[in-house]
């Protein structure tokens, strides 16, 4: 058996090179085609995203960012005006409430608004965006709002602000520094709650007695200045909206 | 080891050397219709080798055939996972007969024409007499049986009318995402299961030999507008008029031809092209869907009069569903519309002119009320320096501006000169919106935009100028939604009104977990019958889904 093994090794030892060889050519081939794919598609979509105003809004002498993040320059997901993007230079501007498209023309950036009424998703920082409009859902002002929860019934929509406000040690010269707001607005059926603390979580469930002791149970304060607050209030309704 | 280095090897090269085929499925709900009636389906776009949701395309052409393989329908869908979903109104202008439906990517176009779907439908016009009825016999005629492989049970096999119908899919062994059709309808001899099946369909497709050259760009991101200039031109715009007005920049090759993305939301049924003054010449489109198409495999149908009962039952039924059922019960529920925006957003500056003081002429109204656009006359023409918003968003007071001619539309489409503005009558002018940044279009940057929007939406009466052209365009179509009744709701009215629906049900767009247990509830209606359960689909993995039941109403 052996013997047979190593003939046929012998024989076949000109023709696996030619096959490794095919093989890595064939890869070859493969790979220039997908980029030549590739850079069709960015092609496509380049050709569709450059429409747009410029965004140049900048903040001297302020504190803070305009953005949702430190960051000048995210890299997130996007439907827009019926198509989706991947991997789209971009930031999210919330004082301005609205999306721009970083473009890089040889050395020169340039910042292009997205229309927001077209927006139907934004994927950013493990988060997804949505553009609410006017009708949608009364009480709640048109514009950009994070969809942290959806099930049938119950909704979590979060509204992340910014405002501008005078800094109060700076007599001398004016100074302003940007200060971040977040809404939590919960929907159920017909029903719509701003939810601040476990209080007002409570209320909306007040049909589902269960959610107090699982709060207390997975140590869920719900306390709004907690860093995790969205987080928790997730999970609570992830159990609620099950129980409900 | 060497035979599986060998398969690894050739479909690796035939991956980088032959291009990616497709091949498109079309499902309908039934197979016979009469006029006032709508054709429902749904269509898959494969991979052919994969059978997985092909990548290349996202629009799909269907196009509905008479029997001289005359197109007398047309309708362009959007793909979404290549899978797509739509309907076809048949209207009374079609005489009874067979009609055949073609569907097709831009990327098959590149292949013969016999790759592409052809399925067939009778259409009945109750008041018109047939014709065409006979053809020569086809190989439809010889279709091979297909085993169900979906299993799926009524809770009873007969129900009374109006009474509450629940469908339950078994769950299969493998747990795969399937996207599935599934549709209820009156049967009878005349009334078949719809011709083909997607497993049948697959099995019998051959790999297309390839082309020698590639004309046609693939759509794999949205459609695409194609054609040639007949003239070169520095710059060349597409802009779609009206309440949701774009703007599009095409870039042209050394022979004047281009080939450009649009938004699948574009609903406008006209575009313009402009070339920022320069004469235009002639522009030549490229039609999207095939000029000439071939029947392949012709059916015969002959009615006879042991057909005519049925015939008259569903023309009866017909009748009355038109009468007294809704618009979105017969016809289907339209889909929400998008929302209306110009392809600026929100303008820095909107003047609606009725909040002022009105003057007869356009100047008048720059100098008392525009503040944030100017009437300038230089060596290079008149044109509309805009303010810079920046400038003004920091010191209110600024007049900081651009000092280049902005971008000047009256409804959305370009003016030839100043002095249409001008000469615009301001009483037919409601807004001016002023957008006081600049805006990115392609390789051009526009110093702002100023757009005259007339109460009309019309251009103010005016024919468009020579400068632009105008050019048809056909929009995807929209998918409606299938509306069955609810006959357990308490309205009274909906008691009243009588239900002769031949299609209890459809569900193009199903998606079904398959290791998990489906129910899918519905009604009977007032008329009595055989009714015919058909379910067919295909898994993300390409493995094809089939089944077929059927209960009676009495």
């Amino acid at each position: 058996m052996e013997q047979g093994h190593l003939q046929s090794d012998k024989l076949l030892a000109p023709c696996h090179r030619f096959i490794w060889f095919a093989l890595l050519m064939g890869v070859c081939l493969t790979a220039t085609a997908q980029r030549g794919q590739e850079a069709y598609l960015d092609a496509l979509a380049e050709d569709l995203l450059l429409n747009g105003r410029e965004y140049k809004h900048y903040y001297v002498r302020t504190d803070g960012v305009q953005f949702l993040t430190e960051a000048a320059v995210l890299e997130g997901d996007i439907c827009y005006d019926g198509i989706c993007y991947q991997d789209v230079e971009l930031n999210y501007d919330i004082y301005n409430d609205l999306v721009f498209f970083v473009w890089k023309e040889g050395y020169t950036l340039h910042n292009l608004a997205f229309n927001e009424k077209k927006l139907t998703q934004l994927d950013l920082l493990g988060m997804t965006f949505r553009y609410v409009a006017d009708s949608t859902y009364p009480g709640m002002a048109a514009g950009i709002y994070e969809s942290a929860f959806q099930a049938a019934e119950t909704q979590l929509w979060v509204k992340y602000a910014k405002k501008l406000v005078l800094q109060s040690n700076s007599p001398t010269r004016e100074l302003q520094r940007f200060e971040a707001s977040t809404t939590y607005y919960l929907l159920r059926g017909d029903e719509q709650f701003i939810i601040k603390n476990k209080r007002d979580l409570l209320k909306a469930f007040s049909d589902v007695p269960e959610l107090r002791s699982y709060l207390k149970e997975h140590g869920l304060k719900l306390r709004k200045r907690n860093y995790n607050f969205r987080n928790q209030l997730v999970e609570a309704l992830e159990f609620a909206s099950q129980k409900g | 080891m060497i035979k599986r280095i060998l398969i690894i090897l050739l479909c690796t090269l035939r991956g980088a050397l032959w291009a990616q085929q497709e091949v498109v499925y079309l499902q309908t709900d039934k197979g016979l219709y009469l006029s006032g009636e709508t054709v429902w389906f749904s269509a898959w776009c494969l991979d052919t080798e994969s059978r997985q949701a092909s990548l290349l395309s996202k629009v799909l052409y269907v196009e509905l055939l008479d029997a001289e393989a005359q197109s007398v329908l047309r309708q362009k869908v959007w793909l979404e996972d290549g899978k797509a979903q739509g309907q076809l109104f048949i209207d009374g202008e079609l005489s009874t007969g067979m009609y055949y439906l073609k569907a097709y990517t831009r990327w098959m176009k590149n292949y013969e024409p016999a790759a592409f779907y052809e399925g067939a439908i009778r259409v009945v016009h109750p008041f018109r007499s047939p014709d065409n009825l006979m053809a020569p016999e086809g190989p439809f005629k010889s279709q091979l049986e297909i085993e169900p492989n979906l299993f799926f049970q009524t809770d009873r096999e007969s129900y009374g009318n109006r009474e509450a119908i629940t469908l339950e899919l078994a769950p299969l062994e493998e747990s795969e995402l399937a996207s599935l059709s599934v549709s209820v309808y009156k049967s009878d001899s005349l009334n078949p299961s719809p011709v083909g099946n997607l497993h049948r369909y697959l099995r019998a497709r051959r790999t297309q030999r390839e082309p020698e050259a590639y004309r046609y760009n693939s759509e794999p991101i949205s459609p695409m507008i194609q054609g040639q200039a007949s003239r070169s031109l520095d710059s060349l715009f597409v802009l779609f008029p009206g309440r949701n007005a774009r703007i599009y920049s095409v870039r042209l090759d050394e022979e004047g031809r281009f080939s450009f993305p649009l938004s699948p939301w574009i609903g406008q049924e006209n575009m313009i092209f402009w070339a920022m003054g320069q004469p235009l010449g002639t522009i030549e489109m490229e039609d999207p869907f095939v000029e000439e198409h071939e029947i392949y495999h012709p059916i015969e149908w002959d009615i006879d009069s042991s057909d005519l009962p049925f015939l008259k039952s569903l023309s009866l039924n017909s009748q009355i569903d038109n009468a007294y059922l809704s618009h979105s019960l017969v016809r289907g529920e339209k889909p929400e519309p998008k929302l209306l925006t110009y392809f600026y957003g929100e303008p820095d500056w909107d003047y609606r002119l009725d909040d002022y003081t009105r003057f007869p002429v356009m100047d008048e109204v720059f100098l008392e009320i525009i503040r944030y656009a100017h009437r300038r006359n230089r060596r290079k023409g008149e044109y509309l320096d805009v303010n810079d918003y920046f400038a003004n968003l920091h010191s209110p007071s600024s007049s900081i501006h651009f000092g280049e001619p902005a971008l000047v539309l009256v409804d959305g489409i370009p003016i030839p000169n100043m002095d249409f503005i001008w000469e615009l009558d301001p009483l037919k002018v409601e807004h001016i919106h002023i957008v006081g940044r600049k805006y990115f279009v392609g390789d051009h940057v526009f110093p702002g935009v100023v757009n005259f929007i007339t109460y009309k939406r019309n251009y103010a009466g005016q024919p468009f100028p020579e400068q632009v052209l105008e050019k048809k365009y056909q929009p995807l179509e929209s998918t409606r939604q299938f509306h069955s009744p609810n006959h357990q709701e308490p309205d009274s009215i909906a008691h009243r009104i009588p239900d002769y629906r031949t299609l209890l049900y459809w569900d193009g767009g199903l998606e079904w977990q398959t290791d998990q247990p489906h129910q899918i509830r519905f009604f009977s209606g007032d008329d009595i019958g055989h009714y015919r359960i058909e379910v067919n689909g295909i898994t993300r993995n390409g493995k094809t889904i089939y089944g077929t039941g059927s209960f009676t109403v009495r």
